[in-house]
């Protein structure tokens, strides 16, 4: 399994600081919680199938910190991808298992139709304060750099760091208890 | 928002949290000190201290809840990163418990069984209690907060072992104090005072630890 070491090499790239790393570490994982998600979602829509996708992804990124180099990724990955997926089902009113054999055999899969503005990401977005919203979503549907924004807002880059950083802590802290 | 999106949010926010086993470590040892000298600095040491633990049953008290902070601080530790597995020290948990729960046996073995009353009731029960909850409490409050940090994938367990942790913490400091040492008191009393740390590091556990 060359995979494995590949996602091992992508995440200590990625903790070393290599954002190109970690953005290709995520895109590697999303459809391998999508997979999960999808296979648990009898009746629930691929809308919000993408909502549990986002929220795991959310975790994962909260609490990359507490992979250690010196293991694997995959158990870690499947831990918590399982707690979260099994959390995010029951916060929706649905009990589901999750084995971390089910990792071997799910199959990855592609996106649904893009969620759109009744998505959970968008109304946690609006409830942030207006300048961490501004920052989350010219980061994300814009694609704006650190340093643009810094520019456009007239903050320090610390600055614009440091209000990314609290906002995607604050969107993890409000979707818990938004969930329709 | 698409996933595409907020996977670029999320790469680029690069700021991150330490793991608690970069924190607990000195942590834990240094809110357990604290605790020490306060306690000892208002209620001294047993008067035959350390010289009264060349007695077996005496050291056996006191290193024995040291060894479950360890043991318990370990497995806290391993729960608190997911896919980390529990290595040696669940068994080092279950081992400490059951040396306790074996002195007891041993020593009600050759007590008449008339004596056993006086034996676990002892004479200081509240103190006992009252000490080591007390003291274990600001160690479970803050291995808690530490814990936060962690992605431990069964909080109640986890925040169950901190108070478990903290408790023989706390009974580990009261023993250079504890004039009682016959050990069907010490197993009953030590180890309720770490069971009530325990259930009380599971209920907090279960709202705090989630994530």
């Amino acid at each position: 399994m060359g995979d494995v070491d590949r996602l091992d090499g992508l995440l200590r790239a990625a903790n070393g600081g290599d954002r190109r790393a970690y953005d290709e570490f995520l895109r590697s994982v999303a459809p391998i919680i999508r997979g999960i998600a999808r296979a648990r979602a009898s009746g629930l829509g691929d809308d919000r199938v993408e909502d549990i996708v986002q929220e795991t992804l959310l975790a994962l990124h909260q609490k990359r910190h507490t992979w250690r180099e010196d293991a694997p990724v995959r158990p870690w990955l499947y831990g918590i991808v399982r707690f979260k997926v099994v959390d995010a089902f029951r916060a929706r009113g649905r009990r589901v298992h999750v084995q971390i054999e089910d990792f071997a055999e799910v199959l990855a899969c592609e996106p649904g139709p893009d969620p759109t503005d009744r998505s959970d990401a968008e109304r946690v977005i609006a409830r942030l304060d207006p300048r961490s919203a501004r920052i989350v979503r010219a980061v994300g549907m814009e694609g704006a750099s650190i340093s643009e924004l810094a520019a456009s807002l007239e903050m320090t880059e610390v600055a614009v760091r440091v209000a990314l950083h609290r906002g995607l802590k604050q969107l993890a802290r409000l979707r818990e208890g938004m969930i329709e | 928002m698409k996933t595409d999106d907020l996977i670029r949010v999320l790469s680029a926010d690069e700021t991150m949290t330490r793991p608690p086993e970069r924190i607990l470590p000195w942590a834990v040892p240094a809110t357990g000190v604290a605790m020490a000298v306060l306690f000892f600095w208002t209620m001294g040491f047993r008067d035959d201290w350390p010289g009264v633990l060349w007695q077996p049953v005496v050291l056996l008290k006191q290193i024995l809840p040291v060894g479950l902070a360890l043991a318990a601080f370990g497995l806290v530790v391993r729960l608190a990163r997911p896919g980390a597995g529990a290595g040696p020290w669940r068994a080092l948990v279950l081992i400490a418990c059951g040396i306790a729960a074996g002195a007891f046996a041993v020593t009600a073995a050759r007590l008449p069984v008339a004596a056993w009353g006086a034996a676990v009731f002892g004479e200081t029960i509240v103190a006992c209690l009252f000490f080591i909850v007390a003291m274990g409490a600001p160690v479970l409050a803050l291995s808690l907060w530490v814990l936060r940090r962690g992605a431990s994938t069964r909080p109640n367990l986890t925040g169950a072992l901190a108070g478990v942790m903290s408790g023989a913490v706390a009974a580990g400091i009261y023993a250079g104090y504890c004039p009682e040492d016959n050990p069907m008191f010490w197993a009953v009393w030590y180890g309720s005072a770490i069971g009530v740390l325990g259930l009380a590091g599971l209920a907090m556990g279960r709202r705090i630890l989630r994530w």
